[in-house]
């Protein structure tokens, strides 16, 4: 018994290296959102994902300013 | 003229045009990679109830894909860290990253729970680990010395941040889309955004943009004058205990202080991780709670990463890795001897601040002393032993619990074996074996580059 209940627990381990998220902290996490913006699931998608992208693309913009700004002082 | 990879170095090459330095460039990129690589494999569990309806089957079953994912992730570590020796960090982190969101989107196909344990379990877990801790903490090694703490924990706050945003993400999805939807956007945002970021920025080695490690001109400007005791030389010097080979290491004493103290983290964190909810059920504190302090710890963790990998470029490392672990050891104590409540809340500040922060402390230390010819490999097997031990420790720590019915003899021996990696920590001579310390006229007197692949040369 004690053996399916380690193998159970074992998608609980949480944020110390890439192991999965305790299902009921997420579902804490979920019930908290709702609870403080309450506008459903199809605009906190597109903020997150949003919040997400704005990262990797802001960086490649960076990176190219930088590239191009170099090619310029060369040239 | 572009580098071997392909790339071009225009960018880096301008290094006065914006005054940041290349390198942390390629530490924002690595933290988009790891914040979607990590916070993917974290939002596993938001789909375990999906999958259960879908497939008709029970949630251990389900679990078999997250428990053989975390065994393939550790065991593989020290093959990714012999690779990036041998071929470049970069290299290896853009094939991983490539199936890695392969295979996120193939598990948003999967048929049945058994393709699913595959899938998981085998190919994502395994490709994971190609781009996350050890590739990177071994290209960062090479890009800093004087910021390398900083560095490290910067790229590795992307998993905490992923946990944060990409979890929720994952779990909103599921209830506008289905459970299908939500692995196919990640896996496209793993191969439309993360591949192309590590692509077009990451290279293996600050010369391979006609750089020098920590932005330096090779003239000695960069030499840390304003803190005579880390003067370090900002060309690749040869650190102290380098050898040719990775397993020549392991006849210092260092490396194995190092293994075994990161050995225990893994085994303190793993018990944690799995079984702190079911610990305070034990103490008739609600789920809801725990999963709060949980939340709360992991909130901290974060700015206790950051913060160590910063100090610790400004202090010997060793004391604050023997601070994280014993500050960690009061933490477990706490669980024992504290009131529930109080033992939950003390336990999610102390354990939170020191959660991950034993990363960047281990990764810098090995690198500082067993410098960058094979710390792939050494990076590689201190990860492989923070996996095993935490995998064993997990199975023991619920055998104990059947037995007793108690936590505190697990709890006390974490406390113990957490006392015992702080005093090897702080044996550590690091002022006699990290690069930091060795003045450059005093130390090997070799000063040249030490380039990725090298390690194939000298027979490894």
């Amino acid at each position: 018994m004690w053996i399916t209940n380690i193998v159970t627990a074992s998608f609980g381990l949480l944020l110390h290296n890439s192991e999965a998220v305790d299902p009921i902290l997420i579902e804490w996490i979920k019930h908290k959102i709702d609870e403080i913006f309450g506008v459903g699931a199809m605009p906190i998608v597109i903020v997150l994902g949003a919040l997400m992208l704005v990262f990797p693309i802001g960086l490649m913009v960076l990176v190219w300013r930088r590239a191009r700004r170099a090619r310029g002082e060369r040239s | 003229m572009d580098d071997e990879t392909g790339a071009s170095p225009d960018a880096a090459k301008n290094e006065q045009s914006d005054g940041i330095f290349y390198g942390w460039y390629i530490v924002a990129a690595m933290f988009f990679a790891t914040f979607v690589g990590v916070g993917t494999r974290q939002g596993f569990g938001v789909f375990v109830k999906a999958w259960e309806d879908d497939f008709g089957t029970s949630v251990g079953l389900i679990s078999v894909a997250a428990g053989v994912g975390w065994a393939v992730n550790g065991l593989l570590q020290p093959i990714f860290g012999l690779l990036t020796d041998k071929y470049g960090g970069r290299r290896v982190m853009i094939i991983s990253i490539t199936g890695l969101g392969l295979s996120t989107i193939a598990v948003g196909l999967a048929p049945n729970v058994y393709f699913l344990i595959g899938m998981y379990g085998f190919v994502l877990s395994a490709t994971s680990g190609g781009v996350f801790p050890t590739p990177m903490s071994s290209v960062v090694s090479r890009w800093f010395m004087r910021k390398r703490g900083t560095a490290i924990s910067l790229f590795t706050a992307g998993g905490s941040a992923g946990g944060m945003i990409m979890v929720p993400f994952a779990a909103y999805l599921l209830i506008i889309a289905d459970w299908r939807t939500a692995w196919f956007v990640m896996g496209g945002i793993m191969l439309l955004f993360a591949l192309p970021l590590l692509a077009a920025i990451v290279r293996d080695d600050p010369s391979d943009m006609g750089l020098e490690q920590d932005g330096g001109s090779g003239r000695g400007a960069n030499t840390d004058e304003t803190d005579g005791h880390l003067s370090t030389p900002i060309t690749i010097s040869v650190a102290p205990l380098e050898s040719g080979r990775w397993i020549d290491s392991f006849r210092s004493l260092p490396i194995w202080l190092l293994s075994s103290s990161f050995g225990v983290c893994g085994i303190t964190t793993a018990i944690i991780s799995v079984h702190f909810v079911r610990w305070a059920a034990s103490e008739d504190i609600s789920a809801g709670t725990a999963a709060l302090a949980f939340g709360v710890l992991s909130a901290i963790n974060g700015v206790g990463l950051i913060l160590a990998g910063w100090i610790s470029d400004h202090m010997p490392r060793k004391y604050l890795l023997t601070l994280v672990y014993g500050v960690r050891s009061i933490a477990f104590l706490g669980l024992i001897f504290l009131p529930g409540t109080a033992a939950l809340w003390t336990f999610a500040v102390l354990g939170g601040a020191s959660w991950l922060a034993t990363l960047p402390l281990t990764s810098g230390l090995t690198a500082d002393m067993y410098g960058l010819r094979n710390i792939g490999t050494l990076n590689g097997l201190a990860q492989m032993s923070h996996q095993i031990a935490g995998g064993t420790a997990v199975v023991v720590a619920g055998v104990v619990f059947a037995i007793w019915g108690t936590y505190n003899l697990i709890f006390g021996a974490g406390a113990v074996l957490l006392v015992l990696a702080g005093i090897a920590s702080f044996a550590i001579q690091e002022r006699k074996y990290s690069i930091r310390y060795q003045h450059p006229f005093h130390s090997n007197p070799v000063d040249v580059p030490v380039p990725v692949g090298s390690a194939g040369s000298d027979g490894d």
